[in-house]
């Protein structure tokens, strides 16, 4: 407050602007331009992020954390379960499942990094997915397959909202003058959208592998989905 | 007319060249049972296969990564003086299946037969005196691995019985067809030998690239602690031959008998602790064994403190140690406790044969799987407080050799689920009990929280005192929990 | 449509955002919760006061009034100091509020700012020494300790606000900024409470520590933090034996069946 009235001096600019305080400090100094070779070279810097911007991303990363978190054990479950009895789905049952890890993994690295906090109750979701996991697997080959699809599609359409509010509401100004999203977000959308990718492959996989013939197939289904979002409502919560 | 026939023979020559051209890689040649690993197990399952009537025509190829045929080929006819320090614990069971069904005749005169196995607490005097003659034998593991070998070589086999391809390490293992998983594992080598195999057995150790392949899980835990082995002169022959284990709380101590004066150690301890024991002079080393076994766990420490800080001489450590551990002797009621409650006192290290490795207990969620079988370290590892460990690997053989035995008697396909299962189904619980008893009574002595302390030695001393137990628990450990318990 | 994803107010009386990478965004003017920077007259005010009047006064206003006179600002910057706070019957004014959470974010910024960023994660200090380096900034103002946590942890909506909050955030720092292994599961969440648990046990033990330079407290902060880090290894150890137990007996059953 007492600061930037100094500022708004030099520069008319609004005052409390965040950009103004970045712009005095790299203002070329008298004399210096001509001699200068282009070797001062001056970092394009973003604005912050508000609150809300920062809060909507602490939960994407958390949701999504859990997220593969589940998938990885739903699937860790199932291949428990279908390894031995039907050793001719143990191939593609593991490459996804070595997706989710490295999925999971990234999250993981990313939620560390950026100091964000893990959904609270991370043991119940570990156990609830590895019980959602074997007891479809348990029920028939098919049920897990029609499970799979079923969370394939709650998590499609989660990551997608996802992109459209990231692509959406992250415009940010920068010191040059353009605007745009920061690097960050980018990589963040670049990843999400290659997940949601892998993940709709799942969904074609399930489904060429027979989910559609599941038994209690409407009620499988519907029941994960259901269990699904209201997995995504807690974990972006707690 | 000659030239365009040789024209017409050459460009058939060339276009059959660039069909089958391009591959380096030999065709795999075909077997009937590859084993991976040439350790105590694989080498005994592959003169266990020889040796049996039903299995011996099966074609079987051993491979492994380091040097068998010289190393330990070597071993069987010119031993060296000193033992070494990959020494195991056989149990009666265990020797049986060897020398009798086998037909492997062991080095028995660097094989040390004892009678019971003396069992301390580091924080108490709780004691557990298991006496059982001819409990179990200690037997280096090159005797085992050299004998096996042995009795393959008198066999007399061609190449196309047995094959033995050492020094070699498996490049790769893929599905001949990559869409079926029932289909024969072809099998690469680092030298572009490749095989084709009805039955896959990994007898490979920890970290088994077959069970990699196999996608079997393989679950436990680390212990980060780490073992360090070490062959031992003692000062005179023990009177009484026995194994001696002192659980301290830092990690169990043992001392085991081998042929006359020698003896091995195992002394478990943590990351920094074990380097720098392993940095100590032989002598220094010698005093700090000698005094695991008798002082408590404060003066180890102390004693640690000052090795590491480097803040004593050898000598002055050698004095200090001699001189409390006759303190201790000295309060003892009678002298002839001495030779009752403490192991003899070591003389020497053999100062080369000092080394590390990781304590960890990892058990496989299954031990086979369509076209694979896995054995030994593979399927199970243990921490070798309880002396189990091969014992373990050698009951998985002979179960191993009983379940293709009776898949070939019924004209099973050896390497299908229906064969091998039997012996999952036949292992798995005695050797879930046998990794149970070590990691509990590992839990039990990790720690000096006094209340735990004080049940564990009123349980000690109870089982010592009350023989039913107690021979329970003896008889368990000395047959590796083979024969049915109820039969005493 | 964002302004709904801010949260109202959590379980731990802490609102948590991500946290951006610093090299791509402008730096910011203040040091959050505080409403101003380094370069500001506040800051200078209320760092002359830990370093100079509070070892002296204790924790009062007069602490902030005498750090004023002497830095020569007019004594009507009191109010400006105070003005972000509510005023409460529990705190005898607004300034001296400002001045304990100044006290609390400010040395929790001192103790990351000689880390540069993107330092590998071997030569990060240890836990323990970020704790001991925590410990270590309040011997100045330690005869005032006892003064300082009775006033930090008045019931009510200082405690909730910004006392707890910033006990939460210590222990955050102190975790991401050492060499300690950070989990991505609930064990985040035990392992904070943990370090707090072991920090706020030391601060009680030095409010009452008469060791010259404190060394027992020292002794005694490494020996806590050594054994609450065992109690973690205790949880995990567990939780791994109960999954072992649960995926083996499944395996014996599965074992029994298959023609056993």
């Amino acid at each position: 407050m007492l600061r930037l009235s100094s500022v708004s001096k030099v520069y008319h600019v609004r005052p409390f602007s965040v950009l103004s305080s970045l712009k005095a400090s790299t203002a070329p100094k008298g004399g210096n331009s001509h001699k200068g070779n282009g070797s001062h070279h001056v970092e394009v810097k973003c604005e912050n992020m508000d609150e809300a911007q920062r809060a909507y991303l602490d939960r994407v990363i958390r949701v999504d954390q859990a997220g593969e978190l589940g998938a990885n054990y739903i699937y860790a479950g199932q291949i428990f379960i279908l390894s031995e009895k039907h050793p001719n789905l143990k191939p593609i049952l593991n490459h996804m499942w070595e997706q989710e890890i490295h999925h999971h993994n990234t999250f993981n690295t990313l939620q560390l990094k950026h100091r964000v906090r893990p959904s609270l109750i991370t043991p119940f979701w570990k156990a609830g997915a590895f019980i959602m996991g074997s007891g479809t697997a348990f029920i028939s080959p098919e049920a897990a397959m029609a499970c799979t699809e079923a969370v394939e599609t709650v998590i499609g359409g989660h990551y997608n909202e996802q992109l459209r509010c990231l692509n959406n509401q992250y415009d940010l100004k920068r010191t040059d003058g353009s605007e745009g999203q920061s690097d960050e977000v980018k990589s963040l959308m670049s990843v999400i959208k290659q997940f949601r990718d892998d993940e709709l492959e799942h969904l074609d996989t399930a489904i060429a592998h027979d989910s559609r013939k599941a038994v209690p197939y409407i009620l499988l289904t519907e029941g994960i989905k259901a269990v699904c979002r209201t997995a995504i409502w807690t974990a972006e919560r707690y | 007319m000659m030239l365009v026939r040789s024209r017409i023979v050459w460009q058939r020559f060339v276009a059959r060249g660039f069909a089958t051209g391009g591959a380096k890689v030999k065709s795999p040649q075909l077997a009937d049972v590859l084993i991976v690993g040439g350790g105590p197990a694989g080498l005994t399952l592959a003169a266990a296969i020889k040796a049996s009537p039903a299995l011996k025509h099966f074609k079987t190829v051993l491979v492994d990564g380091g040097d068998i045929k010289d190393k330990v080929g070597s071993f069987y006819d010119s031993p060296p003086e000193n033992y070494t320090n990959r020494v195991v614990s056989l149990t009666p069971p265990s020797l049986d299946f060897i020398k009798s069904k086998v037909g492997i005749n062991l080095m028995e005169d660097r094989m040390m037969v004892y009678d019971g196995v003396y069992v301390t607490d580091g924080c108490s005097n709780g004691t557990i005196d298991m006496e059982k003659d001819g409990i179990s034998h200690m037997v280096e593991i090159l005797n085992v691995q050299s004998s096996a070998l042995k009795r393959l070589t008198d066999l007399q086999l061609g190449e196309d019985s047995f094959k033995l391809i050492d020094k070699t390490k498996v490049a790769s293992i893929k599905y001949s067809d990559p869409n079926d998983a029932t289909s024969w594992p072809i099998v690469t080598l680092e030298d572009g030998q490749a095989f084709k195999t009805r039955l896959l057995v990994g007898a490979d150790g920890f970290n088994s690239p077959v069970r990699a392949f196999s996608g079997i899980q393989s679950r436990g835990w680390f212990y980060n602690e780490f073992g360090i082995v070490a062959t031992m002169k003692l000062e005179y022959p023990p009177y009484k031959v026995r194994g001696w284990q002192r659980f301290l709380p830092t990690g169990p101590i043992a001392h085991l008998p081998l042929p006359d004066d020698n003896a091995t150690l195992v002394w478990t301890h943590n990351d920094e602790t074990t380097k720098l024991l392993v940095s100590l002079t032989p002598e220094a080393f010698t005093a700090m064994v000698n005094a695991a076994f008798v002082l408590d766990n404060a003066d180890m420490q102390y004693y640690y403190n000052k090795l590491k800080e480097k803040s004593i001489t050898d000598k002055d450590l050698i004095e200090d140690i001699d001189s409390r551990i006759q303190q201790v002797f000295d309060n003892l009621e009678n002298e002839s406790d001495i030779d009752e409650c403490y192991p003899t006192r070591i003389a020497s290290i053999i100062g080369e044969s000092r080394a590390r490795f990781p304590m960890k207990m990892f058990h496989a969620d299954t031990y086979c799987a369509e076209r694979i079988a896995l054995l030994g370290d593979a399927a199970h590892t243990t921490h070798p407080l309880a002396g189990q460990g091969l014992n373990m690997g050698e009951g998985d053989t002979e179960a191993l050799v009983n379940a293709l035995e009776k898949a070939t008697y019924r004209g099973l396909d050896i390497g299908s689920l229906l064969a091998l299962q039997p012996f999952w189904a036949d292992r798995y619980s005695t050797n879930t009990i046998l990794l149970g008893i070590a990691d509990k009574c590992h839990k039990l002595y990790g720690t000096d929280f006094a209340p735990m302390v004080g049940l564990r030695t009123i349980g000690a001393n109870f089982i010592n005192n009350f023989s039913p137990i107690k021979d329970l628990i003896t008889n368990t450990l000395g047959t590796s929990a083979r024969e049915p318990i109820a039969k005493k | 449509m964002l302004k709904n994803f801010v949260p109202k107010r959590t379980a731990f009386g802490l609102t948590r955002f991500y946290h951006p990478n610093p090299k791509e965004y402008v730096p910011q003017l203040t040091l959050p919760p505080l409403l101003y920077g380094k370069d500001s007259k506040q800051y200078k005010i209320l760092s002359h006061s830990l370093d100079v009047s509070v070892p002296e006064f204790g924790f009062n206003e007069r602490a902030i009034v005498n750090s004023i006179n002497l830095l020569g600002y007019p004594s009507s910057i009191l109010s400006v100091i105070g003005s972000s706070n509510t005023p409460s019957f529990l705190h005898s004014s607004t300034a001296l509020m400002e001045l304990l959470k100044f006290n609390l974010v400010a040395k929790r910024y001192q103790l990351s700012e000689d880390i540069p960023l993107d330092t590998p994660v071997e030569e990060l200090p240890s836990l323990e020494d970020l704790l001991i380096k925590r410990l270590k900034m309040d011997v100045p103002i330690g005869p005032h300790l006892s003064q300082l946590i009775a006033q930090l942890s008045i019931p009510g909506p200082f405690l909730t606000d910004t006392s707890l909050p910033e006990l939460h955030r210590l222990a955050d720092d102190m975790i991401y900024f050492s060499s300690e292994k950070d989990h991505p599961d609930f064990a985040w969440y035990a392992k904070r409470m943990g370090v707090s648990t072991a920090y706020m046990s030391s601060k009680l033990f030095m409010a009452q520590d008469r060791s010259p330079g404190y060394v027992d407290t020292f002794e005694f902060a490494k020996d806590k933090l050594k054994r609450i880090m065992k109690l973690g290894d205790y949880y995990n150890n567990a939780e791994e034996y109960a999954w072992y137990v649960l995926m083996n007996s499944i395996n014996m059953a599965k074992s029994k069946a298959a023609r056993g």
